[in-house]
């Protein structure tokens, strides 16, 4: 398989009026404006050639259903002769920010997740990179490009996005190991750079917007109804509805930039996001990379441990051992800052504790509004309009999320565990 | 047992009840003197029963019983007097039941929500630092098996007489402009270290134990290393928290520190008072519940239901404050509450591996004051021993590891 190109930024590429010929056949697989003609302009910009044709195009998506809600990726196989008579077959994954839906696009605009995918890719990362090499570290923690990040199989890694499995207690130390040394590098870029991440103030939850609060209002909501019908735990239903009102401002306020030390956290991290190279031989995990770095957002990496531990680990792992993650973490973490002689202070194991625990908040969202979206298996309707909307077909996706069995069994353990956290109260 | 202190004369407790019924001719018919506990029982001083018959002045005909107990510092060798000094521990209980207590109840009261949380002091002796009380022990009230520890009901009891009596020392100390922060002398303190040969040196016995240990002797390794800072890291501990609600903590809530009433039908604790306040001092209340919930509490309640229990505590506190109307600090709401509690999870640490060893002994060599807080041989052994017991051993195996993952074995876990 030939190491693929990526067509970005499709916005500065203006759609077409659609015609009867078969050069506007639309894509299968793709969105509606994705069709021959669209991709031969594209490949005509691309290579800077106005003269190519496409001679054959094949089209599929990139990623199932329910996969990746922040975009399409469509993958394109095109056999293309060239302006001066070359032919050649080329391999190509477009990806589209959101689905062409103008009543879509407005909502994400304000989150600006592929412009800030693309300044972390160009701008961050690269340095982050540099800054692992000046201790000596060349441990690999994302990929080289956004194309790469794209076409997984360009790399020999498997995503791990197998529903309802959960990682295991290796796998969640080696991710946990390059989210340290991610987080680490940040926050020592940052310092040196005078501050230069935090702009990054989008994150899921920000001052900016509220345009995502039906999701997480409505995934609310339905986990109250789903759980008002268990005998006994009536008053959790109760307790989850009177949430409403104040969850967003609840997920603000973990968000929002707070004393002890703060990173660039990755923002979405989920098994979805992680790619796993495992060995040939022994078939054991070898090394993984972090992807997909549209909500990167200057902050606490309570965001990023809880959203992680809360939503990709084996049951077991997510009930019992998420302390002895976050001192595996935090290991790597102090050590990689003071490698890297950070100037301000580093906390001790029990005070990060402590600053991560005044985000728990995020912790109960992961698990209670997040993880069943994830681990969701009826994905006929799995898309951003039924995350967004609160039409029927949207309510009943949301529903369908809290039918899983999984999902169930993990809220059945957890309700009471945040509750006497006082994490479900409205006041906490 | 200690026996009674000679001065406690049919004479001196006529006096001592004269002056609390306010009554200059009662007289006494009986008296009974008795000591009251064993070795091991209590460190913090020498009880004696004292039963009496009497009668007063206006109804000379009717003979009246009173039940006491007489609380008197213990008799030590000079070096352990001198250690004990600085805590001052007689005079500062002896200011808390005269000046403290009945202004708690005085609050309870106020808001309708009166029930006893201590004994009544009927006389307060400040030259012989005596403190006589109402004898509970007649009203059936008992000390609880501080080998078998207690269950959920005992600890709910506990919990709600020790969040009234917090939450009405916050209240008393905000309306009286601060007057109970001046009590900073409690285990750990910036005036002494006298304590170190009892907490170091537990702490030391522990580790040398766990070093015998294949899977624990790497947090033995660690207790070595924290040794030298534990004073310190305990005295951080103890600091008030800015911007939170301090309150008057009771400073040493363990088993032998409750009075417990059970139903006579179905032998269930339907009430509990708190006794013993030498070690109250001004701080965080998590501390009073880390404390108790550590040395007293049975297996698996201690290790899998700290956090429901908080809640329960929580509750009630939060509600006498805003009963009270409190507004000196934000109450804090659960979630606020249980990270002040993770804030000093250090004693925590304390309670369970340095001060339940000696709770839980059964061995009841050597257990006396000095053993205690010397580093002779002899207190060397007896601490020692205190590891040799199969429920330490196994409590501090299964606790070991969640102390360490949460920090708390580090040299330099308060930056």
């Amino acid at each position: 398989m030939s190491v693929s190109d990526l067509i970005g930024t499709l916005d500065a590429i203006p759609k077409l009026m659609s015609s009867s010929s078969e050069a506007d056949t639309q894509i299968s697989g793709g969105p509606e404006w994705l069709t021959q003609r669209y991709v031969q302009d594209a490949l005509r910009q691309f290579y800077r050639d106005p003269n190519l044709r496409i001679i054959a195009l094949d089209g599929r998506p990139a990623l199932g259903r329910g996969e990746n809600y922040g975009g399409v990726l469509t993958r394109i196989t095109a056999e293309f002769v060239s302006g001066d008579g070359n032919s050649q077959i080329g391999n190509y994954i477009i990806k589209t920010t959101y689905e062409s839906n103008e009543f879509v696009r407005k909502i994400m605009e304000a989150y600006d997740i592929f412009n800030r995918e693309m300044s972390v890719y160009e701008q961050i990362l690269p340095k982050l990179k540099a800054l692992l090499l000046e201790i000596g570290d060349s441990e690999q923690l994302f990929a080289e490009t956004m194309a790469v990040d794209y076409d997984r199989s360009a790399l020999v890694f498997d995503d791990l996005s197998k529903r309802g499995v959960g990682l295991d207690l290796n796998l969640a130390r080696l991710v946990l190991r390059k989210l340290a040394k991610m987080h680490a590098t940040s926050a020592v870029l940052n310092e040196r750079e005078n501050g230069v991440l935090e702009s990054y103030d989008r994150g899921m939850f920000n001052r900016h917007t509220d345009n995502y609060a039906p999701i997480f209002e409505g995934m609310v909501q339905a986990a109250s109804k789903c759980v008002a019908q268990w005998p006994g735990y009536e008053h959790y239903a109760q307790k989850l509805k009177d949430l409403v009102p104040v969850y967003m401002e609840l997920g603000k306020r973990v968000f929002d930039v707070s004393p002890g030390i703060n990173v660039l956290a990755h923002g979405d991290l989920w098994t979805n996001n992680v790619l796993v190279k495992y060995n040939e031989d022994t078939a054991e995990p070898e090394d993984a990379i972090i992807i997909d770095f549209q909500y990167a957002v200057w902050g606490s990496p309570a965001i990023d441990l809880f959203y992680f531990l809360n939503s990709s680990l084996q049951l077991d792992l997510h009930l019992h051992h998420q302390e002895e993650l976050i001192q595996h973490y935090f290991m790597i973490f102090s050590d990689t800052l003071r490698k890297l002689r950070y100037k301000a202070h580093i906390p001790s194991l029990h005070n990060f504790h402590v600053q991560l625990k005044k985000k728990s908040f995020y912790a109960m969202h992961t698990s209670l509004g997040v993880f069943p979206i994830q681990r969701n298996v009826e994905t006929d309707d799995a898309d951003f309009n039924a995350l967004i909307k609160t039409d029927q077909r949207a309510i009943n996706f949301k529903n369908a999320c809290y039918r899983n069995a999984v999902t169930q069994k993990l809220m059945r353990e957890l309700l009471s565990v945040y509750d006497s956290e006082g994490l479900l109260d409205a006041d906490q | 047992m200690a026996a009674a202190p000679e001065w406690l004369t049919h004479d001196y407790i006529r006096h001592a009840l004269r002056v609390h019924y306010e009554d200059a001719e009662l007289k006494i018919v009986q008296l009974d003197v008795n000591p009251a506990l064993g070795p091991g029982e209590n460190y913090g001083g020498v009880l004696t029963r004292a039963r009496v018959r009497f009668t007063l002045s206006q109804r000379p005909a009717e003979e009246l019983l009173q039940n006491l107990i007489v609380k008197t510092s213990i008799d030590d060798d000079e070096l352990s007097k001198e250690l004990m000094a600085p805590y001052d521990i007689y005079n500062r209980e002896m200011n808390i039941y005269e000046q403290v207590l009945p202004k708690l109840n005085e609050l309870l009261k106020e808001i309708d929500e009166f029930e006893p949380l201590f004994p009544t002091a009927i006389f307060v002796d400040r030259e012989r630092m005596a403190i006589i009380f109402e004898d509970l022990s007649v009203d059936n009230y008992v000390m609880a098996d501080r080998i078998k520890r207690l269950n959920k009901e005992h600890a709910h009891l506990i919990l709600r007489k020790l969040a009234k009596m917090h939450a009405t020392s916050a209240v008393l100390n905000e309306r009286s402009r601060g007057s109970l922060e001046g009590y900073d002398r409690g285990f750990f303190n910036r005036y002494t270290n006298a304590y170190s040969g009892y907490f170091v040196g537990g702490l030391l016995a522990a580790a040398r134990w766990m070093s015998q240990e294949p899977e624990i002797a790497h947090y033995g390794q660690k207790l070595f290393e924290l040794a030298p800072h534990y004073m310190d890291i305990g005295r951080k501990c103890f600091a008030p928290l800015s911007d939170s609600v301090n309150v008057l903590a009771h400073g040493d809530v363990w088993t032998n520190n409750v009075m417990v009433k059970y139903d006579s039908d179905t032998g269930r604790p339907v009430d509990i008072i708190l006794i013993d306040f030498q070690y109250s001092f001004w701080g965080s209340p998590t501390i009073d519940l880390h404390h108790f919930f550590n040395t007293s509490l049975r297996e698996p309640l201690r290790r899998e239901e700290q956090s429901s229990l908080i809640e329960f505590y929580h509750r009630i506190f939060r509600d006498i404050l805003r009963k009270l109307n409190y507004k000196a600090n934000p109450i804090p709401s659960l979630h606020q509450f249980q990270l002040q509690a993770e804030q000093k999870r250090f004693f925590a640490l304390h309670s369970a591996v340095v001060v339940q060893p000696v709770m839980i002994s059964e061995d009841p060599t050597d257990a006396c004051f000095n053993a205690l807080m010397n580093d002779d041989e002899r207190a060397t052994r007896f601490k020692n021993r205190l590891y040799n017991n199969p429920i330490v051993q196994q409590n501090l195996k299964a606790l070991m590891p969640v102390f360490d993952r949460k920090g708390l074995l580090e040299i330099h876990q308060c930056c």
